[in-house]
């Protein structure tokens, strides 16, 4: 399941909230703005009032300093006013008192004036004035000098000097001075001279450093507020890009570390719902994932939100988020029919619009397994309040119920069609014995079609004789809840015949275990029966048969035993006493006599080797055939090997095969290949340079052993007679022999389930074959 | 001391003459004793009956021993020989018509030391009894006398 990090749409907010734009280490934020204009104010305040104040207590100076300067210009004024009146009265007393009195005024004057100019200020008016006045004063003091170098001669000047008015000009300056200086301390404004006095420069200084510390105070309560609101934004930062470990330092006391406690708490609670969310949404997978249906969620816009492992496993893939819009295509989605179900049909599409589907049945394409599974689909619209949000498609997988019921289907049909078509009876009963079923089996048994005897007892159909038995048998099948097999009842044909039916029968069990009917399976035994009585009547025939041939095989042993054994002794007797007469008797025997007498020898000797032949013949047929697996090769070198040891002189050049073997009793191959290579050797004798191969070879997957000779074989005419005993196809003066060899080599192949053939030409040389099944 | 006895056990005469004319021919002197069966086969062995007087002591060389015998079957005498201490290594040659592979199985299990089929023609015959004598007669060195008992 793939689901949104929720994380993603607080950092958006985070990053929209923020405006993203990133900021630079200068600029500043509103609320610093704010606060450096709130320390800047009050600074800018506090600089006002103490310049003011400055202003005030300068101003202040500056007025005392006008006083200051307007007595002097009073002084000036009384001095000269003096002076007048002290030179007025010279000019009429002519005493020189006044003459004293005249330049002491005029002394005083000067003093007065002498010290305006340093009081004067900056006031141009004011400075105007002076200067009007300072030759005035000097004229008078330089004729204060001269009245008091000549009081004599000072009547006359004196007198022209009263009379001149001069005295009036200085008085009417230092008048309009006054006048001025005057207006000037009424209207409170003059310019200031000099410096202010220091106490102010105390006060001023004093309120320029509290400004400062106000603007720092300010300054610095403003920096710890912005440091603070800074590190809160950069935390805001840091959690936007997933530190949520980040909680910001706290200051107690403090609003802004109440702040930073609120915004950790908020962090707290931030990181316990994110826990809780992811939590809820691990859940949310877990379940989603062990879910065996599969579940697909699309937003509105069509686009894949989540789906979960049973969506793969379903779908063989993960499905494109940002595959094409269409959502049959991206969940490869098509109706039952195989074609594509699309547009509003499909169920996601149609759910992301509002509309319900419910247990529709579409082909899923899995395009890991190239395979369609088919698939219930459900889908709902998800609906936030009245905001239709997306759609939800679960996805039954339903194929494997599908292929079982189709499974179940074919199984039923193919069992139903054994059924029908079994030549066995097939019924089922119900608890009171009632037939519920049979199959056409029972026409060919016993002549009813089942629509004959579905419905009716079974017992019907069962011999009357036989009938308890069989209800006995149903109840014990019933009782044990165990089946019966090989029960043989005898039943009634429709025709009233008798049949042997041999029947399989296990109870029917319901629900809670209780036995509630039968079935069976019969089959009609009756010709088995008959045969098997036959079989049973051969047994005994073949058994009183088999006695008789033991008795039989008995009496030959004894006969045989008798033979090998009895009949040579006269025969040894013949011979001996031949031989003794040849011997002993010689001198009275002719050549007639002697002549007889080595018949006589011949004939006993021929017979005893008859009666050996005879047993031998007979001994293969009674000794019990014992195979294993025999070297051929090696025993076709060792029987041509006694061969060459009886006559060494001989030129025979046998060619033996190499590796062939077979299974046989070995004994009895012996006494063929003896036959064979002894017949070989014997009838090459007449060659010079004699050749006997000995050899397999494979015909129609048979193995095929054959003895060739280059010896004077025979004529093809006579083939039929070669294997019979006694027979033989050359005279015995030519080549001796019984004529029993190949008798007994046939009955010796015969036994071990193999053919024997010889082809031959005369002068040409003679082949047998032989094969050993 | 006498040459050692042959004890030739045959009930046919013709046989028993034969044999010893092989021996003749074969130029073995040494005296034959021939019993017609079994039972006087065993009375010559253990002094008893007809050979009552006999020195049991004095065992024959061989015994030459037909199969097919009245009253007491050639096995049956070779089984006798075998059980009783003093003849249990006494050699003897099963000397017969009969080469059933039942007969012969039979001989060697009750302990004969040769078995020997009597060929029909009598120069086999001779030369069959030449080799006889002169292997048991001759080159066989006899087992030690048992202990008396």
């Amino acid at each position: 399941m793939r689901v949104a990090e929720p994380f993603e749409a607080l950092q958006v907010a985070a990053r929209r909230h923020s405006g993203d734009a990133p900021r630079g280490r200068t600029s500043r934020s509103p609320l610093e703005r704010k606060v450096l204009a709130a320390c800047l104010i009050p600074f800018a305040a506090v600089v006002l009032s103490v310049a003011a104040a400055i202003e005030g207590v300068r101003e202040l100076a500056a007025s005392k300093s006008l006083l200051h300067f307007r007595e002097r210009v009073s002084t000036a004024s009384a001095a000269h006013a003096e002076a007048e009146r002290a030179l007025l009265s010279l000019a009429i007393t002519r005493e020189h008192s006044e003459v004293e009195a005249y330049v002491a005024a005029v002394d005083r004057m000067r003093a007065a004036f002498s010290g305006l100019t340093a009081l004067a200020g900056s006031d141009p008016v004011t400075l105007r004035h002076l200067q009007r006045l300072e030759p005035l004063v000097a004229g008078e003091v330089s004729f204060a000098r001269s009245v008091l170098r000549a009081p004599n001669l000072a009547n006359e000047t004196v007198r022209n000097r009263v009379a001149s008015g001069r005295r009036h000009a200085v008085a009417s300056a230092l008048a309009a001075l006054a006048r001025h200086t005057d207006d000037r301390l009424r209207s409170g404004f003059f310019p200031l001279a000099g410096r202010p006095p220091a106490a102010l420069r105390v006060v001023l200084l004093a309120g320029l450093l509290a400004a400062a510390a106000v603007g720092l105070a300010g300054a610095f309560f403003g920096t710890a507020v912005i440091g603070s609101v800074r590190r809160l934004l950069a935390g805001m930062k840091r959690i936007r890009d997933g530190a949520l470990d980040y909680r910001a330092p706290v200051r107690p006391r403090d609003e802004l570390g109440e702040v930073a406690t609120g915004f950790n708490e908020m962090l707290d609670a931030l990181v316990r719902t994110q826990t809780e969310l992811k939590q809820s949404t691990e859940l949310l997978r877990l379940v989603l994932d062990s879910m065996s249906d599969a579940v697909i969620v699309a937003d509105g816009t069509g686009r894949l939100v989540l789906f979960n492992r049973a969506a793969v496993d379903i779908l063989g893939e993960a499905p494109q988020r940002n595959g094409p819009a269409d959502q049959t295509e991206r969940c490869h989605l098509r109706s039952a029919g195989g074609r594509a179900a699309s547009g509003h049909a499909e169920p996601l599409t149609a759910a992301t619009r509002g509309c319900c589907t419910r247990n529709m049945e579409l082909l899923v394409r899995n395009t890991k397994a190239g395979q369609d599974r088919c698939v219930i689909a459900a889908a709902s619209p998800i609906s936030d309040g009245d905001t239709l949000w997306g759609g939800v498609l679960v996805l039954t997988d339903i194929t494997e119920r599908k292929l079982a019921d189709r499974a179940l289907a074919d199984s039923e049909e193919r069992f139903r069609a054994f059924v029908e078509t079994t030549s066995e009876w097939i019924w089922s009963t119900d608890e009171s014995g009632a037939i519920t079923y049979s199959n056409p089996g029972l026409f060919p048994i016993l002549g009813y079609f089942p629509g004959q005897v579905v419905g009716k007892c079974i017992l019907g159909l069962i011999h009357t004789e036989e009938r308890s038995r069989f209800s006995e048998k149903l109840a014990q099948i019933d009782a044990g809840r165990n089946g019966s097999m090989g029960l043989v009842f005898r039943c009634l044909h429709e025709n009233g015949t008798e049949r042997s039916l041999e029947m399989n029968m296990v109870p029917i069990l319901d629900r809670n275990g209780v036995p509630a009917g039968a079935r069976g399976i019969a089959r009609d035994i009756t010709l088995r029966r008959m045969a098997e009585a036959e079989v049973r009547k051969l047994n005994v025939e073949l058994r009183r048969r088999i006695a008789q041939l033991d008795a039989v095989n008995k009496e030959l042993e004894a006969f045989s035993y008798s033979v090998s054994h009895d009949l040579r002794a006269p025969l040894r007797s013949i011979d001996g006493f031949s031989q003794a007469l040849l011997e002993d008797c010689l001198d009275k025997l002719d050549a007639d006599g002697q002549d007889y007498l080595r018949r006589v020898r011949a004939a006993s000797q021929r017979m005893a080797q008859l009666i050996d032949d005879l047993i031998n013949l007979s001994r293969v047929a009674r000794t019990e055939l014992t195979r294993r697996t025999v070297d051929v090769s090696d025993l076709a070198a060792c029987v041509s090997t006694g061969l060459q040891e009886t006559q060494p002189d001989r030129d025979v050049v046998f060619t033996i095969a190499a590796g062939m073997s077979a299974e046989a009793d070995p004994r009895l191959l012996r006494i063929v290949f003896d036959n064979l290579l002894g017949n070989a050797w014997k009838f090459t004798r007449t060659r010079k340079s004699a050749r006997i191969e000995i050899g397999e070879l494979w015909r129609h997957g048979e193995r095929i052993f054959f003895v060739r000779d280059n010896g004077v074989g025979f004529d093809m005419d006579y083939a039929a007679k070669l294997f019979g005993a006694f027979q033989r196809l050359h005279a015995v003066e030519e080549f001796e022999g019984t004529g029993i060899g190949l008798a007994t080599v046939q009955r010796i192949i015969n036994r071990h389930g193999g053919r024997v053939w010889a082809e031959a030409s005369v002068g040409e040389g003679a082949t047998f074959y032989f094969t050993l099944s | 001391m006498a040459s050692p006895v042959i004890l030739l056990v045959e009930d046919n005469p013709d046989d028993a003459a034969l044999t010893i004319r092989a021996f003749r021919k074969s130029r073995i002197m040494n005296e034959v004793v021939a019993v017609r069966d079994g039972v006087a086969a065993l009375e010559y062995l253990f002094g008893t009956g007809e050979y009552a007087a006999r020195d049991t002591s004095v065992l024959p060389q061989v015994v030459l021993l037909d199969l097919k015998l009245p009253k007491l079957s050639g096995l049956e005498v070779l089984r006798k020989i075998r059980e009783h201490p003093r003849t249990k290594l006494l050699p003897v040659v099963i000397l017969t018509s009969s080469k059933e592979e039942q007969d012969r199985m039979n001989g060697y299990s009750l302990g004969c030391n040769s078995y020997v089929r009597k060929p029909v023609d009598f120069v086999q015959f001779t030369e069959a009894a030449n080799q006889l004598g002169l292997y048991w007669l001759v080159l066989n060195e006899r087992p030690p006398a048992p202990a008396a008992p």
